[in-house]
């Protein structure tokens, strides 16, 4: 009996670290072997549809195998260093230290430190440069590669865009540069990787010497890899389904979404295709729902054909069908047909036509209204409503307006139904200007502003019946919107913020504010610089990655949101930011 | 309808009663058998997993009933196909109707495997003890104590470990308080992955335990075995 069996044997939640999940392939240690870590718990990180397609696209490859590790929970940690034990792979309970690749997803800012609690359990130097060839190369991926800066140092390889072609490229190259007769070297491998088109290597790219990184993106969706037979987890996962993407990029421009632009150009699978994925995942996997997804599902223009192909087969074999980032201007009653009548969730964004306007949301309250009345006719008496504060011009009359518009609902229920039994959820979060948005430029409001906006919104919301209201404490968006935009500087505050206590920060109760306020005094940095406006003709940290959007229609968005100008839909025509999506063509439409 | 009875090891050994039935769910849609449905609002298969087994046991015998109208070859030829490995199909039976294990099993057979050595035969002397009260602890009461020499049916130690036919179902023993007792009181130490149910039981009507598998085999109308 090993000692790893003895410490599974006494944690929580066992089954987050012993594997044997149903399509778990099995290992032969041979080849490149590679380690795809994600940090944050089992339950989230097997939840991620990115690391279920690197996962068995590495494991498909002949030359090279896949294990996975995630962040232990506390106790297991404990336990673990108590033992002396390092952070092994789920798969063959190998040390991610003996593994060629370990490859980690961040999917978040407030991950960072997780990151470092991984490679401190692992036994492996957090900064790249102190790692020799005796280690494994250290690759980053994931949505926060849009600004990889306040991380950089921490890796050799960070992936920009989609992995599933670039992370073989890169194996192979790794595996050539080892199987070579002088010797793996690992500076000539790094050398060489760095000409994989997506590849940033912060050691030879550095901000005293730039050269463009071009963000890497599947032309061929259509075709794209998909993993039918994927890891079914053996216990409750955050989202316990199957994930099949609709399309990626998004044509609605919304001026504070960053995966609107990031995730451009626009590419969409046939129905048929999607159909077929479909029943191949019921088959292989058994899960009971399949979640159809994309950044606005609504928009997604085969929804209708897709729907009228898959339902039979899903109904026969019970199976949900979900559309999770339904806009509220394309809800549709045919698509929510056979859906359980319980709650809606709508994202109006802003309380006012004016501000909707400045962000691009193009909702107007006749959407609004057309839709909720189709929904209530339906027999929904349950609606969740986002928005943002702190948007660049909000007023206290926006604010004013999301009441407006939690009062109307309620007017709408009772002349559709005769009835006021509907409740209305609201949730507030705090608009953090991330890079590649029209807003990468805009000042983050202050805490103390936030909490005014909140407590204005709350007693406001009080005197509407049936409306509940949901907002956070700002302190974890601070440290958001400083890492969103943060520099190589920022590296340091990480590491002092783990060594004094800082991880798994995304989930509230392990938050520690005072932590990395004290780390950011002591390692000298102002937040405001990260925080404030940013000057217009300056290059920002990121902007050495080439992401397809220009800077220019950044630019141009931005003036035309104070304009409280809207941007139409690329669908109605190429608006000209730069990707020139092959899906949409030069006369607009689809 | 069918009863499964399927074995649980290795990594599955921790996946909870709430977590298996998912998992059965599962395979049985991956098998595609026309298993019914219930009615109503959200519509579940119908699945009836027997007694529950403690997170972290081992087991060569689970068993469960799934409403489904096919031959017991066919639907363990299915279900192995389509299971995951640690929760393989040993044998079938086509039953008349649900014999609601989970209701009218009353005890099991388990291994406990450990170093005893010379202190097997001081164990193996427990089952003659009138009263064993052990330290029981529940989530209500972490110091609650329980006397289980009425619960033990009966016990043979070895150098390698222990055998014992203790209740289980409704009225239970859980088999980690009763290692954490005796290795307290013996000085000896189990294999913390080591535990194994080996054969479940219900009372005859005379009072006396038999096997699980020879009553469906006396209710079944067909079976069929790996």
């Amino acid at each position: 009996m090993s000692s790893y069996q003895e410490i599974w044997s006494k944690v929580d939640k066992p089954a987050r670290y012993v594997g044997g999940e149903y399509n778990c392939p099995t290992m032969r240690k041979e080849g490149v072997r590679f380690c795809m870590c994600m940090p944050d718990l089992y339950e989230v990180g097997m939840s991620n549809l990115g690391l279920r397609l690197l996962y068995h696209r590495i494991n498909d490859m002949q030359s090279a195998e896949c294990e996975r590790c995630f962040a232990p929970a506390l106790d297991c940690a404990a336990l673990l260093r108590e033992a002396n034990l390092p952070l092994p792979s789920i798969e063959t309970q190998t040390p991610l230290a003996d593994f060629d690749m370990v490859g980690f997803s961040v999917q978040y800012e407030m991950l960072y430190s997780n990151v470092l609690y991984m490679l401190d359990l692992a036994h492996i130097p957090f900064w790249a440069k102190d790692r020799d060839e005796r280690y494994p190369i250290l690759v980053a991926g994931g949505p926060c590669a849009v600004n990889p800066e306040p991380f950089a140092e921490f890796f050799d390889i960070i992936d920009i865009g989609e992995g599933e072609d670039m992370l073989p490229e890169i194996i192979e190259v790794y595996r050539k540069h080892r199987a070579s007769p002088n010797g793996y070297d690992k500076a000539a491998f790094l050398r060489d990787v760095a000409r994989v088109e997506g590849v940033y290597v912060p050691a030879l790219n550095t901000p005293e010497a730039r050269s463009v990184v071009k963000k890497r993106f599947l032309p061929d969706f259509e075709n794209a890899y998909y993993p039918e037979a994927q890891l079914v987890s053996n216990i409750e996962i955050v989202h316990d389904r199957a994930m099949v993407e609709l399309y990626r990029g998004c044509a609605n421009g919304c001026r504070f979404c960053q995966a609107g632009f990031y995730y451009r150009p626009l590419r969409y699978r046939s129905a048929q295709k999607v159909a077929d994925i479909c029943k191949g995942v019921i088959d292989r996997t058994g899960y009971a729902e399949i979640s159809l997804g994309s950044l606005s599902t609504g928009d997604y223009p085969h929804l209708r054909e897709l729907l009228h192909t898959l339902r039979p087969e899903a109904d026969r074999r019970h199976v949900n069908l979900a559309l999770p980032s339904l806009r509220l201007d394309t809800f549709d009653g045919e698509f929510s047909e056979g859906a359980r009548k319980s709650s809606l969730t709508f994202a109006p964004e802003a309380g006012t036509q004016r501000l909707r306007d400045v962000i691009n949301k193009n909702i107007t309250d006749e959407d609004i209204n057309r839709s909720l009345t189709l929904a209530f006719r339906q027999g929904y008496n349950s609606v969740k409503l986002y928005f943002m504060l702190g948007l660049p011009t909000e007023t206290d009359e926006d604010l004013a307006g999301i009441v407006e518009i939690c009062s109307r609902i309620r007017a709408l229920y009772r002349a559709e139904t005769g009835k006021k039994d509907v409740t209305v959820s609201v949730s507030c979060n705090a608009l953090i200007p991330k890079p590649l948005t029209p807003f990468q430029w805009e000042a983050q409001i202050s805490t103390q502003e936030m909490l005014r906006r909140q407590l204005l919104l709350k007693n406001a919301l009080r005197a509407v019946k049936g409306v509940t209201f949901h907002y956070h404490d700002n302190t974890v968006s601070e440290l958001e919107g400083i890492f969103a935009r943060g520099d190589r500087r920022l590296a340091k505050v990480i590491e002092y913020a783990y060594r004094h206590g800082a991880c798994f920060d995304g989930w509230t109760e392990h938050f520690k504010y005072d932590v990395w306020k004290e780390a950011i005094a002591a390692c000298g940095i102002d937040e405001r610089v990260y925080l404030d406006s940013q000057p217009l003709d300056k290059p920002l940290p990121w902007e050495f990655i080439d992401c397809g959007v220009t800077r220019g229609y950044l630019l141009r968005e931005r003036e035309r949101a104070y304009r409280n100008e809207a941007t139409p839909s690329c669908l109605k025509g190429c608006q000209g930011c730069g990707c020139k999506c092959a899906a949409i063509g030069k006369g607009g439409g689809v | 309808m069918i009863t499964l009875k399927y074995c649980k090891r290795d990594a599955l050994i921790y996946v909870s009663h709430i977590d298996l039935l998912r998992h059965m769910e599962r395979t049985l849609r991956r098998t595609d058998l026309p298993v019914a449905y219930s009615q109503g609002y959200n519509p579940h298969m119908l699945v009836n997993l027997g007694i529950t087994l403690p997170l972290g046991v081992a087991s060569a015998c689970e068993y469960v009933t799934v409403d489904v109208d096919v031959s017991p070859a066919v639907f363990l030829a299915r279900y192995n196909a389509c299971c995951p490995a640690g929760l393989a199909g040993l044998a079938a039976w086509q039953v008349p109707k649900n014999p609601n294990l989970a209701g009218v099993v009353s005890a099991a057979d388990y291994r406990f495997a450990g170093a005893l050595g010379d202190k097997s035969a001081a164990v193996g002397r427990l089952a003659a003890r009138g009263s064993y009260v052990i330290a029981y602890p529940t989530k209500k009461d972490p110091s609650a104590q329980k006397d289980v020499a009425p619960l033990l049916y009966a016990l043979r130690a070895d150098r390698e470990g222990l055998n014992v036919c203790m209740a289980a179902g409704n009225t239970t023993v859980r088999p980690q308080s009763l290692i954490a007792a005796i290795e307290s009181e013996f000085g000896v130490q189990f294999d913390l992955c080591g535990v194994t149910r080996l054969a479940q039981y219900v009372r005859t009507p005379e009072g006396a335990l038999s096997d699980v598998d020879a009553m469906l085999d006396g209710l079944a109308q067909d079976k069929a075995y790996v």
